[in-house]
């Protein structure tokens, strides 16, 4: 072989190998012009981009590379391509399916030929692994530097390794960095006691870790906060102690909050403690929850029973305590029922002391958890308010006397019963009565104002028509007027006629003629005083007009304050006493009224009340069930007749058992045209027990079937001896007494006597009409009126009835709007008959059991009506 | 209508005795027996026979309702109407004197003047009817 052909076979040899090479190589391998364009390829791309080859080399090169790695590529490329020297770069490069591959190029430069050589490696598996690696970093990264606690790692001497943001936060840095260069010596720079930090490293070096570890610690301002750490530490592998690491949470809101707690905490058991009054508080669950000594004293709890915290065992301890154990322990169960009642009560101890207790419901949020009992000590305060009562009673006794043997002489003498008199003598026996006169009203003024101020003002209300009252009282105040040469003129609108007021009329007459005084006094002598009466919608207003000088303007604001007058002088020149207008104020307010007064300087002065007005027509029907109430405690009977007479009933009242008798067997079937339909009893009448007075009672003929309601505070003890006992007692109700249970026990009683007639609503405003379907139903039923829709509806809340008898117009719409209500009354059909002035549509005709029409229906027609659907009912 | 005639005072006060006397008689005209005390009431009731009783109600010894309820034993007594004469009047004192079965009260100081006219008119009006 010639060497030039073994040159030449060697070359061809090298030039297979080198092409082999180049084809099988998996690395990428290509040679590129300055171009921009691919001059050969292995076939590495093919596989690894998916294009082919020929594909690629009619492509700029650049527009494979990935858009973001485009201007990289090229300053790659044109510093290649300026020199010798082999250049490394990575880009992206896009596949045929639109993915892109990690390249790192290798690439060198053939200038004279305008090429570029080069070996691409597809490095996308390492590339994704390490973006992937970069990301959790980034992550944890994110966590560390978002985290809310603070995080740290420390040496053991008290350097800062590492430190996070929300660190630097607490300690009031604006960075991590700063942190860590600012605290060289976390002991004696950081904590505030720097045991702390020693007590800190103990704890690690000994558990290696370590659990909210609370200190207080110096922020970079200087201010003070704490915060709670939880940290371990970090060994080699040898064991050998590294640093420490953990959280730091700032904890001095918490901290502040339960310094607050603490201090409410120990105010409230200072002032728990402080009080008079005996506190005890108990859960739902019948545990005390917490009592004050003044408690256990005023008690003389023992002390086993208040440390076993059960309210069993301090319950019958009291009871044991209290002269009427049963009414004590009525109410603590009445309570146990109503948990969210606010109770007050007074009771008697079996050695005479007097306790009040009040109580009230203690709460979370708005669930009652648990029950507060105080109890005060009242023993003293309710003998000194008896000696004051007494005081006042017989002050006023031993005053009237005398005066009512100087008052009574002179004016036996100035009636000139003893003969005649000197004319100036009798000018001064005249001057003595007066004087006398004014002692008396001053007297009575001073008591008035002594039991408003007590509260203890007895008020007798009842409806009185309101023109009549008016008009005897200017009659009563007429010759006193007359002294000062004043008439009374009374002006009255239309409307008034037949307007009653709900008032105590000896109390209202006390305040008009205290007005119609006061007017004629300071009006000019020979002058005119108006009292007017007006009505507006369900208010009436009485003025007292005079034509005087009218009330000084500094004077004014003082009109209704006690011994207020204008001037001292005015009391000697005109008399009375300073209190009446104060009087005045307090009887309005107390008849739930206002009181006012307009004046005007040398024009005069109108004073004037508004009162509401009382309309509850049936009370002038003359079918109310009369009821008898036996009820030794005046204000509880008054009470029951005023609830009960409200409720449509006409009431008799006896404070005494013997009363009951004489009543009954004054009312008895055989001499009465009305006798009871029901009696309420009290059980603890003072001459003889309830449960006997009934017991007697069963014994008689007449009183045997006497519906019978027992009101009484030891109804509980009652129910227990009357069960099963046979008597007809309808029902019992507690003390205080509930209004709508005590109407609807005495409804059921009322009902329940065998002759008692069926119940009739009729729905009318015309009182005429009222009376005549009274008069004409009188023998088949009992009939109670409603003017109005109003009316009606109170009606229904409180009675049942056995039919309706309805007019359609009504002051305040159509009766027809009842219809509905009245057919579900009490879940059964009420029958209802319309008797209006006009026909009824077919339609609306259905819906009711009779239409009659007023002026085509004679009397025995709607009688006859009636007493069918009754019959049928 | 039951006649008027004889008024059986009690009262303890000897000045408002002598002037409720002239009251009841120079200016009423009734026929009065005058006791100071219930005991004194209760020996004179018989031989007095009243048409009317008028009582005191606070009088030392036995006070004006006990009064009542011994006269009330004694026969020529036992349906006189009583009327009492007081000047312990607050609402629950009058309302307490009528149930123990007073016919009415007059408050004092009262007026001797009109005191036997307020009398005929209570009389009036409770045996008119």
């Amino acid at each position: 072989m010639s060497s030039d052909r073994q040159i030449n076979e060697i070359e061809s040899e090298a030039s297979v190998q080198e092409t082999r090479f180049f084809a099988l190589s998996p690395d990428l391998l290509c040679v590129s012009g300055f171009d921009g364009y691919f001059k050969q390829l292995n076939p590495a791309w093919e596989k690894t981009l998916g294009f082919t080859n020929s594909e690629l080399l009619s492509y700029p090169y650049l527009q494979l590379v990935h858009p973001q790695d485009k201007e990289a590529t090229t300053v790659e490329i044109q510093k290649l391509t300026a020199s010798t020297q082999t250049g490394y770069f990575e880009n992206r490069v896009r596949c045929r399916d639109g993915s892109y591959k990690w390249l790192s190029w290798k690439a060198v430069t053939f200038v004279e030929e305008q090429l570029w050589y080069a070996i691409a490696r597809d490095v996308t598996g390492a590339k994704t692994a390490a973006e992937a690696l970069k990301q959790a970093e980034a992550n944890y990264r994110s966590i560390y530097e978002n985290a809310v606690e603070g995080i740290f790692q420390t040496t053991v001497d008290g350097h800062y390794i590492n430190a996070n943001s929300a660190l630097a936060r607490i300690y009031g840095y604006t960075r991590a960095g700063e942190l860590i260069a600012a605290l060289t010596d976390i002991e004696h720079q950081l904590y505030v006691d720097p045991n702390r930090r020693v007590e800190f490293s103990r704890l690690l070096q000994e558990h290696e870790t370590v659990c909210d570890f609370e200190s207080e610690v110096y922020r970079r301002d200087g201010s003070i906060i704490w915060i709670s750490e939880n940290a371990r530490t970090v060994r080699d592998e040898s064991g050998k102690l590294l640093y420490y690491e953990g959280f730091v949470e700032d904890i001095t809101a918490r901290k502040q909050a339960e310094a607050e707690l603490e201090k409410s905490l120990s105010l409230l058991l200072a002032t728990l403690e402080s009080t008079a009054d005996g506190i005890v508080a108990v859960d739902l669950q019948g545990k005390i929850v917490s009592f004050n000594q003044k408690f256990v004293q005023m008690w003389g709890v023992p002390e086993a029973i208040a440390t076993s915290l059960e309210y069993d065992r301090l319950l019958t301890f009291q009871m044991e305590r209290v002269a009427d154990p049963q009414a004590f322990i009525a109410k603590v169960k009445n309570l146990g029922e109503r948990p969210d009642a606010e109770a007050y009560d007074i009771f008697t101890l079996k050695d005479g002391r007097v306790f009040e207790r009040y109580s009230l419901p203690q709460r979370i949020g708005e669930k009652i958890v648990g029950r507060v009992f105080s109890f005060c000590d009242i023993t003293e305060r309710q003998k000194v308010e008896r000696m004051k009562n007494e005081f006042v009673s017989m002050v006023s006794h031993e005053l009237r006397t005398p005066l009512t043997s100087i008052r009574g002489s002179l004016s036996l003498i100035a009636g000139g019963v003893t003969g005649e008199i000197p004319p100036q003598a009798k000018e001064l026996v005249n001057i003595a009565f007066k004087n006398s006169e004014r002692l008396v009203l001053l007297i009575n003024d001073i008591l008035d104002i002594e039991k408003i101020e007590s509260g203890k003002m007895d008020f007798q209300m009842e409806p009185v028509e309101l023109v009549t009252l008016i008009e005897r009282a200017i009659a009563a105040n007429r010759a006193y007027g007359e002294q000062f040469g004043i008439q009374f003129q009374l002006k009255l609108e239309d409307n008034l006629k037949g307007i009653n007021i709900n008032v105590d009329s000896h109390r209202l007459m006390q305040v008009i003629s205290n007005l119609l005084s006061n007017a004629a006094k300071f009006s000019p002598a020979n002058g005119t005083v108006t009292i007017s009466a007006t009505r507006q919608q369900k208010t009436v207003r009485v003025a007292v007009s005079d034509r005087g000088a009218g009330i000084p303007e500094a004077f004014r604001p003082k009109i209704f304050q006690k011994f207020a007058q204008a001037d001292s002088t005015t009391t000697r020149e005109k008399g009375g006493t300073g209190l009446g207008l104060s009087i005045s104020k307090a009887i309005i307010e107390k008849l739930g009224g206002t009181i006012g007064f307009e004046t005007e300087t040398n024009a005069g002065t109108t004073f004037y009340f508004y009162l509401p007005q009382w309309d509850f027509p049936e009370r002038r029907s003359p079918y109310r069930p009369r009821i008898l109430i036996c009820e030794h405690d005046r204000d509880t009977a008054q009470l029951l007749g005023l609830m009960l007479e409200e409720g449509g009933f006409h009431t008799e009242i006896a404070y005494n058992a013997a009363r009951a008798k004489q009543l009954l067997a004054r009312n008895s079937p055989d001499n009465a045209d009305l006798p009871y339909a029901a009696m309420t009893v009290d059980l603890a009448m003072p001459d003889q027990d309830g449960i006997s007075l009934i017991r007697e009672l069963r014994e008689r003929e007449h009183w045997r079937d006497l519906p019978i309601v027992i009101v009484s505070a030891q109804s509980l003890q009652g129910c227990q001896e009357f069960i099963g006992s046979g008597f007809a007692v309808i029902d019992w109700l507690d003390k205080p007494i509930d209004r709508g249970r005590l109407i609807a026990a005495v409804e059921k009683a009322a009902l329940h006597r065998k002759d008692s007639k069926p119940r009739i609503l009729h729905i009318e405003d015309d009182p005429d009409v009222q009376q005549v379907v009274s008069v004409i139903l009188q023998d088949v039923a009992e009939v109670t009126h409603a003017a109005n829709l109003q009316e009606t509806q109170q009606q229904l809340a409180t009675k049942t009835f056995d039919l309706v008898i309805l007019d359609l117009e009504l002051p305040d719409g159509s009766g027809l709007e009842l219809l509905p209500k009245l057919k579900c009354q009490s879940k059964k059909t009420v029958p209802v008959v319309v008797f209006s002035a006009r026909d009824l549509g077919k339609d609306t005709a259905r819906k009711v059991e009779a239409t009659l029409v007023k002026s085509r229906t004679s009397n025995q027609e709607l009688l006859d009506t009636i007493k069918s659907l009754i019959a049928n009912n | 209508m039951m006649p008027l005639n004889r008024i059986l005072l009690v009262e303890d006060d000897p000045d408002i005795q002598v002037v409720a006397r002239l009251g009841l008689e120079a200016v009423g005209g009734f026929t009065v027996a005058i006791c100071s005390s219930g005991n004194e009431a209760i020996s004179t009731a018989a031989n007095f026979a009243p048409d009317l009783i008028l009582l005191d109600v606070m009088m030392p010894g036995m006070d004006g309702m006990s009064t009542l309820e011994a006269l009330r034993e004694i026969p020529e007594t036992a349906q006189t109407p009583a009327i009492v004469l007081s000047a312990k009047v607050q609402t629950h004192e009058v309302a307490n004197y009528k149930e123990l079965g007073a016919l009415d009260v007059i408050s004092k100081p009262f007026d001797p003047m009109t005191l036997s006219a307020t009398i005929r008119s209570i009389w009036t009006r409770h045996y008119e009817i």
